[in-house]
């Protein structure tokens, strides 16, 4: 049932858990859809996803996973254009208009730039892994083992240094 | 494990002094009583919503066709097509079911793989569609319309025509690579991308 106040799995419960998270989700969404548009779009779609699925969420996994298994899911079925492979070309992924990014955020856009270079699934698995989750965790959100996890972020660790060195 | 130089970019650090980008979302007051799965699934419902009402709708054509026409063998290649365009449309029902109570809380893996699985079996219905209903409609349609040109109330008559019967057969095979070819084609402008994305994604996921 549709919530709309404060009962288990209504609005609010599906707000709070979302903005307790809203620092990786927002990263998510910008890693997968660039324009702020789009971007806003995909956040309320995830909204609209975790609240309908939250009446059912058992507990089983981390309610951090669980969510993160929903974001993944809705952003992978979000972008409706026909799916090209990462060039090895920089993509449009700049920083918005009017914010000049100082040394810091500087660091974190040239990070973004390489992150979006990667094919999709890779992008999810290492934004997981730079926000400190545990191979373990990692491999509940996307359904591979946890020797897969190393070994692939391992590689695109190494992929990410090579770009940043040579953009 | 070997130590990584010192002039390697830090990207723990980068990742996290990176802003979130400012959203400009609030709560909404209310949600809407019928949440259905991502864009991506919404519009595979929608085609097959479209395909349950074109195949009812053909479905009441042959029916019109079945009461009015006097010939058996028209009863029977219509029933037939009658039997076909109802098991499309049940066909249809599970398909219909699993992808609207599909699971958004699944890990990547399972989730893609189970949606990659019904966009194929979605796309395997459609082949036998295309090899089955199509012959049968040409067979049907062809001594449908020879009846009424030849201004008899029985096919029977048709049957004993050698050189029509071979025509037919002729019509009806020549029908299967058009049929197969509207298959593919409506295969690669609905689904085509969605599978291509989510076979990338599970090979990208290794």
């Amino acid at each position: 049932m549709a919530g709309t106040g404060t009962e288990p799995g209504g609005l609010t419960d599906a707000w709070s858990l979302m903005q307790s998270h809203r620092g990786l989700l927002n990263k998510l969404v910008r890693l997968y859809c660039p324009r702020t548009e789009d971007a806003d779009d995909a956040w309320q779609e995830i909204f609209l996803q975790v609240h309908h699925a939250l009446p059912a969420y058992r507990g089983d996994a981390q309610a951090s996973t669980w969510l993160y298994r929903v974001a993944l899911n809705t952003l992978l079925t979000m972008q409706r254009k026909a799916y090209r492979r990462p060039s090895t070309a920089p993509q449009e992924a700049g920083p918005e208009p009017g914010h000049e990014p100082e040394a810091r955020q500087d660091a974190a856009e040239r990070l973004h730039r390489a992150m979006v270079r990667l094919p999709e699934a890779d992008r999810a698995l290492i934004a997981l892994h730079l926000e400190g989750f545990r191979a373990e965790e990692i491999s509940e959100t996307l359904g591979i083992t946890a020797n897969h996890v190393n070994v692939k972020v391992h590689r695109i660790k190494k992929q990410l240094q090579q770009w940043l060195k040579n953009p | 494990m070997a130590q990584e130089p010192v002039s390697e970019f830090d990207l723990e650090a980068a990742w996290k002094s990176a802003e979130a980008p400012r959203l400009t979302t609030e709560q909404p007051s209310a949600a809407p009583t019928t949440v259905l799965p991502t864009p991506l699934v919404r519009d595979a419902l929608r085609r097959q919503y479209a395909g349950v009402i074109i195949s009812a709708a053909i479905t009441l054509g042959y029916l019109y066709v079945l009461a009015i026409t006097p010939s058996w063998i028209l009863r029977g290649g219509i029933g037939v097509l009658v039997l076909f365009n109802v098991a499309v449309m049940l066909r249809m029902i599970p398909l219909i079911r699993r992808m609207r109570s599909l699971r958004m809380d699944q890990p990547l893996r399972q989730f893609a793989e189970g949606l990659l699985a019904d966009f194929k079996d979605w796309h395997r219905f459609q082949n036998y569609w295309a090899g089955v209903a199509f012959p049968v409609a040409a067979m049907t349609g062809f001594f449908l319309g020879g009846t009424i040109g030849a201004q008899e109330p029985d096919a029977s008559l048709l049957l004993q025509k050698p050189k029509l019967l071979l025509t037919a057969l002729g019509v009806t095979l020549g029908m299967i690579p058009p049929a197969f070819w509207l298959t593919r084609w409506m295969w690669k402008h609905s689904y085509q991308k969605d599978v291509n994305r989510l076979e990338a994604w599970l090979q990208d996921l290794g």
